[in-house]
């Protein structure tokens, strides 16, 4: 930064950060119409009269919305409210189709609660209220068009205190919240298509002041990394100012991602009177029994625990722990088979390095449960044939990969490559060996039982390492003794 | 043919379709007929449905004739449809140049529920633009006439449908009813108009003008006639949430249940209603003459009551309702359908397109909509409205606590000259103040013609209002017929008409 009154250093600011985060519900269909809420193709193909607000239709409120609004709630240790309602935010834009958005405002879905950061840090959380989206606006170079698709798509809004106080903080937040939410099923979480969305109100104060600077949004930013780089920027820019004798102006920015600089959208905020009334369309929103049921039904154990467990319980390392907990799918998969395999690691580096691959490849989708449930028989089998040292490692990722893209069962896969099919190759190894060795089997049988390790070498070399020396050894062992 | 259309009942003639004596195409000729003749001079219609009507009578005709339709009591019935319910594929306007060109991809639950019930549309009425009026002046179009003096108006905002059931134009027809728009004009045009309890008679695709108070109702020329066409519409809709699952009787049939026993109600006067300074003498007398005849005649209990709150029910009402209207009616801003004033401005384009294209009477309320709910002023107007409809409703409760049902003039005065309270909102407000008290409450109400009084040597019709119980339309109805009995006036339509 440049300027500035001699002897401040940056670091005698500190940052005030809150964040309004929009999160796209996962249901099946939008909140108040049956249209499918995936808004994706064709501008306008994914509409009905009553998403576009066409004179005379009426909203009905999705229960399934409603039960995923609550399950945020709950994963943000909110108070719920058992009775809340919508009310019309009325403003004039093309993508609003009824020129008033169905959102809540007096009393919200849920209130006061947090997300707990890395450090132990709790950020609160003030308010989470259900609302529809709006469409999309093109603007063409002569013209605007609107893509009503996306309008009437589930969405909760979550508001913070201004807790964050380093751009670091903003962006782990932002992170965690999103993998719970997916990991929970409340949201696909899906960030290209704006399934989570995030407005930025930052302000700078010199530190320990009690006194609040000028907030500034920023707006629009599409990537958490991209965010934590606006805060980063804006933070200099605000203490900047403030050096230099400036103000602070409170405003509406963007964030260039390739110049990393904030840049002025629109100053002077136009107080926006939104006429706020409750919905008469509408029913008070109540949270009974049912939804907090249907609620808590989806809130697995959390990736954190999760993690924590895999290390305790199944003793694999820390970082095949952090794989398997990165999603829900995965993890569940590890644990149903981890309870049943004698060595868990086996399992774990089997997953990561095998079958990730292949679901990766797209061979098998393990999100899938038919095909999860094959696949797991599959990892199942192989994982215990390995362990009984009657297939190597290497045929182990052969059989597996056979069985799945072939089409064949994977008892017979791992039946061609197991070591009795080469029987023969080693019984008749053996038997050379035996032959070409009298003296060393003379000594042998006379106690010199170290050398074994020899026999098994000879063996091994003679069959080109192919076959498990845990079989190799046993059955030396038996022609040794005949 | 017409003695049967005129004194029929619609289940009546309904039997005789489904019996073959009558064919359905018979029956839609001799109204399309009726309605080519008389409407010019009423304009009732926005668009008469010829081609569609003929069709439908064809489709209906081949449903009877294989045995379909037969526990239907509308079957093969022309009914009229105020303009503001939405019809597929046909024109509907609201009364308004902004939806001129609007064509409905869908049908509402109504209408849905007439077709599948082999009722017909046979056109689109007029009414006052986005039903706020009280006389059908308000129409972006032209005015609608009152059958029995054409220098009058039919009432409104549902003028068109009450004026083509008094003209036998159609024999039913649907109209909506915010603050009185259909008990109103039933009133002035001397037929039957119910508004069913709020919540018992699905509103999608009814075009919202005040979401909380808006209800679809029938108008015919007999109580029979509305208790079964509300058999046919009403009850649970999934696409309106306050719709609740009650479940629908077969109202006439229990209405014969009540006259067969002589079932005595208790009957409420509204003194404030009945006595109020603004009421003609003449409207007032002919309601106490059926009052007391409700007495002696039928040996009900008469008990005058008294609804304080009442007095704040048309301030109350022109907060709520117009609140509401600001934000139901924003969507029509030329981005969509309905009509666009171009510019290249965006907001340019909105404001021309609503200044050209809403009437004054919307912008009006628009205005004051607006205003009520502003950031400081919300809690003044808008939420201590609702909290006065809280007293009113407690009001009503209490009075149900002693009676079955209350009554009252439908309207304070005879159906007034067109032009005489054009230039004066206030006024025409006023002509729904007793009507907008039961709307608040929600309330069913009906309006039954008591009587007529000449006027410069014309017959014109005093109404009746009769308001029950929550989801109480039995009673409703059942003492509207016995009213009906009483006044003789049923089935009357003006002489140079038949």
């Amino acid at each position: 930064m440049t300027g500035g009154s001699v002897g401040v250093q940056d670091s005698d600011y500190e940052l005030v950060c809150g964040l309004e985060i929009h999160i796209q519900l996962k249901t099946k269909t939008k909140l108040f119409c049956s249209c499918p809420r995936d808004s994706g193709g064709i501008p306008n193909s994914n509409i009905c009269p009553i998403c576009v607000g066409l004179p005379g239709v009426l909203p009905v409120l999705n229960k399934n919305a409603l039960v995923l609004a609550v399950r945020a709630s709950l994963l943000l240790n909110m108070q719920i409210n058992k009775k809340s309602y919508f009310e019309r935010k009325n403003y004039f834009y093309p993508d609003l189709p009824k020129n008033y958005q169905i959102s809540q405002y007096r009393i919200p879905l849920a209130q006061n609660g947090y997300l707990e950061i890395n450090s132990g840090k709790k950020i609160r959380i003030q308010r989470l209220h259900i609302e529809e989206d709006a469409g999309k606006m093109i603007h063409l170079e002569n013209m605007s068009l609107v893509d009503f698709s996306r309008s009437g798509v589930p969405l909760v809004e979550i508001v913070t205190y201004p807790d964050i106080s380093s751009p670091e903080e903003a962006y782990e937040f932002l992170t965690k919240l999103h993998k719970i939410m997916v990991w929970c099923d409340v949201s696909e979480g899906n960030m290209e298509e704006g399934h989570l969305r995030c407005d930025v109100n930052v302000s700078v104060k010199p530190k320990n002041s009690p006194t609040l600077g000028t907030k500034v949004e920023i707006k629009n930013v599409n990537s958490f990394r991209f965010i934590r780089e606006a805060i980063e920027y804006e933070m200099k820019r605000q203490i900047g100012i403030i050096k230099d004798g400036g103000k602070i102006v409170q405003e509406t920015r963007g964030y260039d991602p390739i110049a990393k600089k904030t840049f002025q959208m629109r100053t002077k905020e136009y107080a926006h009177d939104y006429r706020y009334f409750p919905e008469p369309d509408l029913l008070p929103i109540v949270v009974d029994d049912e939804i907090i049921e249907a609620a808590r039904k989806g809130i697995y154990e959390l990736p954190e625990e999760k993690k924590k467990k895999m290390i305790e319980k199944y003793k694999i390392s820390e970082y095949s722990a952090d794989v398997l907990s990165s999603e829900r799918w995965l993890a569940e998969f590890f644990e149903e088979l981890a309870d049943k395999v004698e060595n868990p690691n086996l399992l774990a580096s089997f997953i990561l390095e095998e079958v990730m691959r292949c679901h990766n490849e797209g061979l098998i989708n393990i999100k899938n449960s038919e095909d999860r449930e094959k696949v797991k028989k599959y990892v199942y089998e192989v994982i215990k044939a390995q362990e009984k040292g009657v297939i190597t490692r290497n045929s182990a990722k052969e059989a597996f990969r056979e069985a799945i893209s072939q089409n064949i069962d994977i008892a017979e896969s791992i039946g061609k490559r197991k070591v009795e099919s080469e029987e023969d190759k080693i019984i008749k190894a053996i038997e050379d060996v035996i032959r070409e060795n009298p003296k060393e089997v003379e000594r042998f049988k006379k106690g010199e039982k170290k050398l074994l390790g020899f026999f098994i070498g000879e063996v091994m070399k003679k069959i080109d390492k192919k076959g498990a020396p845990k079989v190799v050894k046993e059955m030396l062992e038996k022609k040794l003794q005949e | 043919m017409l003695e049967i259309f005129l004194k029929k009942r619609v289940y009546e003639i309904s039997h005789l379709v489904k019996k073959k004596e009558l064919s359905v195409k018979e029956v839609v000729e001799f109204f399309l007929d009726r309605i080519k003749k008389i409407d010019s001079k009423l304009n009732a219609f926005l668009y008469v449905c010829e081609k569609e009507a003929i069709l439908q009578a064809e489709e209906i005709q081949k449903k009877i004739n294989s045995g379909e339709l037969q526990n239907s009591k509308i079957a093969g019935i022309p009914i009229a449809i105020k303009d503001n319910i939405a019809t597929y594929k046909i024109r509907t306007t609201c009364g308004s140049k902004i939806l001129e060109n609007w064509i409905p991809p869908y049908d509402a639950t109504v209408i849905k529920r007439i077709k599948e019930a082999g009722g017909i549309i046979i056109g689109k009425t007029n009414l006052d633009e986005f039903a706020m009026g009280s006389s059908t002046e308000n129409s972006a179009f032209f005015p609608t006439k009152n059958p029995w003096d054409l220098d009058r108006v039919p009432g409104g905002s549902s003028g068109g449908s009450a004026s083509a059931v008094a003209s036998l134009m159609v024999r039913l027809s649907l109209g909506s009813d915010t603050g009185g728009s259909i008990r109103q004009p039933a009133g002035f045009c001397g037929i039957v108009g119910l508004c069913p309890t709020y919540g018992r008679v699905s509103r999608f695709g009814l075009v919202a003008f005040a979401s909380s108070l808006d209800r679809i109702g029938p108008f015919a020329l007999y109580v029979d006639d509305v208790a079964d066409i509300l058999y046919h519409i009403a009850g649970y809709d999934e696409l309106d949430s306050t719709c609740p699952d009650v479940p629908v009787p077969d109202y006439s049939k229990e209405i014969s249940v009540l006259e067969e026993k002589n079932h005595k109600v208790k009957v409420g006067v509204i003194k404030d209603f009945v006595e109020a300074e603004g009421v003609d003498k003449r409207v007032k007398d002919v309601i106490v003459s059926v009052a007391n005849r409700l007495g002696r005649e039928f040996g009900f209990e008469l008990e005058y009551v008294s609804l304080p709150t009442s007095k704040y029910a048309v301030p109350i009402y022109y907060i709520i309702a117009p609140a509401e209207a600001s934000s139901n009616l924003a969507r029509y801003d030329g981005v969509k359908y309905g009509v666009r004033e171009d510019s290249q401005e965006l907001s340019e384009m909105y404001v021309r397109t609503r200044t050209n294209r809403f009437g004054d009477e919307v912008k009006r309320r628009i205005f004051i909509g607006t205003f009520v709910l502003s950031s400081g002023y919300y809690d003044a107007y808008y939420l201590k409205a609702q909290k006065a409809i809280t007293l009113l409703r407690r009001d009503f409760d209490e009075i149900f606590r002693k009676v079955d049902v209350v009554i009252c003039p439908t309207s304070p005065e005879l159906p007034f000259k067109l032009g005489e309270k054009s230039q004066d909102p206030l006024k025409m407000y006023l002509s729904d103040v007793f009507t907008i008290p039961s709307s608040l409450a929600g309330l069913p109400a009906i309006s039954v013609p008591a009587g007529f009084v000449e006027e410069n040597g014309k017959p014109l019709p005093v109404g009746l209002q009769i308001i029950g119980k929550q989801f109480d339309e039995v009673s409703v109805l059942y003492v509207a017929k016995c009213v009906e009995k009483i006044s003789g006036c049923a089935g009357k339509i003006p002489q140079d008409l038949i």
